[in-house]
């Protein structure tokens, strides 16, 4: 079967996108993180190291963290993604950003998207972690500034672990 | 990234036809998480990828006879929390939750894990100590390979470019059976192995003789090593602490580390034996009580 002929439209990528359906045309070599990014304006993902190696770049896909950096836009056809700006807005912050913000767990904010959706997805399916069982579902995000204590602590006021 | 055809086959069938029929040679994808760095680091230009994600019977997991059959797609993160898969297959089960991170587990499948081929690979040493066995297939016919045989060197594997592997075959654990998988890394996560061993051993649980043993180091030589002096001061032998330590010294012989990034040879040559101790330790405990 040499000569094989090879497909070349341009997809049509369907997906739901915090909330909503979405519908655009993106090449097939297109990343998630740059749909996200550059062809639909939600900049709270963060680009730190292109490689799955940092975690900044952290969205929700079907209720499973994922780097956004190593998925192919094409990929989501027909899931549901969440990203950081579909957790809370500024006048309306979600559970976990208030405990990030109560905790002082934010400093240069880079980070913090990334660990925020890590940590959505660990409470979504583990309401009440332990300290263990955070620290290894965070263990894919890093933060260069607070040494982690305060995003745990963050984390465990936001499942109830935490009194006040 | 430059430009590529993306094709997403919904049979084994289709996606050999196509590794067949299209030239250049496509560049196959699963999870994506080893492919899409080697494209963005230009190690790969691929003019069309394939992406194996709507083969269904790739996602198989389950008992047949003797063996459990993992399905190439399955996820690092599956694995892991597999009732079956730590229940037939403890050490496979570590393994895979030592890779990465849980966005690179959600995604990462043990096959792309295996044909990666990378020296460091987590579930490699676990598979090799299993005694797993690589199950081929290409528009030609299947083939079964077991991992011992299918390394050749970094990044390097017996698989033809017509071939796609479907599927792992690995023992299931019986009674008398123990095992350990340790890692070491320069981080807790998102650590490529400065050194990883599994264990894997068979005892008689009333005299405590060593009926079997395989043990696999990664991260200390091109591919996955067999500590073979190990297993021959092990094998046949009645378990006890100063023998699991005395043969855990002689992995030394088998291992050939190198300088690199991440650890210098000789500290990794003392990791190796470490982790080789430590592992059998376990490994004995949790076989018959040692």
């Amino acid at each position: 079967m040499r000569g094989m002929e090879i497909e070349m439209a341009v997809p049509m990528l369907q997906f739901t996108l915090n909330g909503q359906a979405v519908e655009v045309e993106i090449p097939a070599d297109l990343l998630l993180v740059d749909l996200l990014r550059e062809y639909l304006g939600l900049t709270g993902t963060k680009k730190g190291c292109g490689s799955g190696d940092c975690g900044a770049c952290t969205v929700i896909i079907d209720g499973k963290a994922a780097n956004s950096c190593l998925f192919l836009a094409m990929d989501v056809q027909g899931k549901v993604v969440t990203t950081v700006e579909g957790l809370g807005v500024d006048n309306q912050p979600d559970t976990l950003q208030k405990a990030f913000l109560a905790e002082g767990a934010v400093q240069c904010g880079f980070c913090t998207p990334g660990m925020l959706m890590s940590a959505k997805a660990l409470l979504d399916s583990n309401p009440r972690p332990t300290r263990n069982e955070i620290k290894r579902a965070m263990a894919g995000n890093l933060c260069r500034c607070t040494g982690y204590i305060r995003i745990v602590k963050a984390i465990e006021r936001a499942g109830g672990q935490l009194n006040g | 990234m430059s430009s590529f055809a993306y094709l997403q086959p919904a049979s084994i069938n289709e996606a050999l036809q196509m590794l067949e029929g299209i030239s250049p040679r496509p560049v196959v994808m699963a999870g994506g998480t080893d492919v899409l760095v080697q494209i963005k680091n230009r190690l790969l230009q691929p003019q069309t990828v394939i992406n194996l994600k709507n083969i269904q019977i790739l996602r198989e997991l389950k008992i047949e006879g003797k063996f459990l059959r993992i399905g190439a797609l399955i996820t690092h993160q599956e694995l892991s929390e597999s009732e079956l898969v730590r229940y037939c297959a403890p050490v496979l089960a570590e393994a895979a939750s030592e890779v990465g991170s849980r966005q690179i587990r959600n995604f990462a499948t043990i096959g792309g894990n295996v044909v990666n081929a990378s020296p460091a690979a987590d579930t490699v040493p676990a598979l090799l100590a299993l005694g797993a066995r690589l199950l081929l297939q290409s528009v030609t016919g299947k083939r079964e390979v077991a991992v011992a045989d299918f390394f050749t060197g970094p990044g390097r594997t017996v698989l033809d470019p017509q071939e796609l592997l479907t599927a792992i075959r690995v023992p299931a654990a019986e009674p008398g059976e123990g095992g350990a998988f340790l890692k070491m890394g320069r981080r807790n996560a998102l650590a490529v192995a400065v050194a990883n061993v599994a264990v894997w051993l068979k005892a008689d649980p009333v005299t405590k003789r060593c009926l079997a043993v395989r043990i696999a180091l990664g991260s200390l030589g091109p591919t996955v090593i067999r500590a073979r002096q190990t297993e021959t001061i092990l094998h046949r032998q009645f378990l006890s602490q100063g023998l699991l330590a005395e043969a855990a010294a002689a992995a030394t012989q088998d291992i050939r580390p190198i300088d690199d990034l991440r650890a210098g040879a000789v500290y990794r040559q003392e990791m190796g034996v470490l982790l080789t101790r430590r592992a059998l330790k376990a490994a004995a405990a949790q076989a018959v009580g040692v």
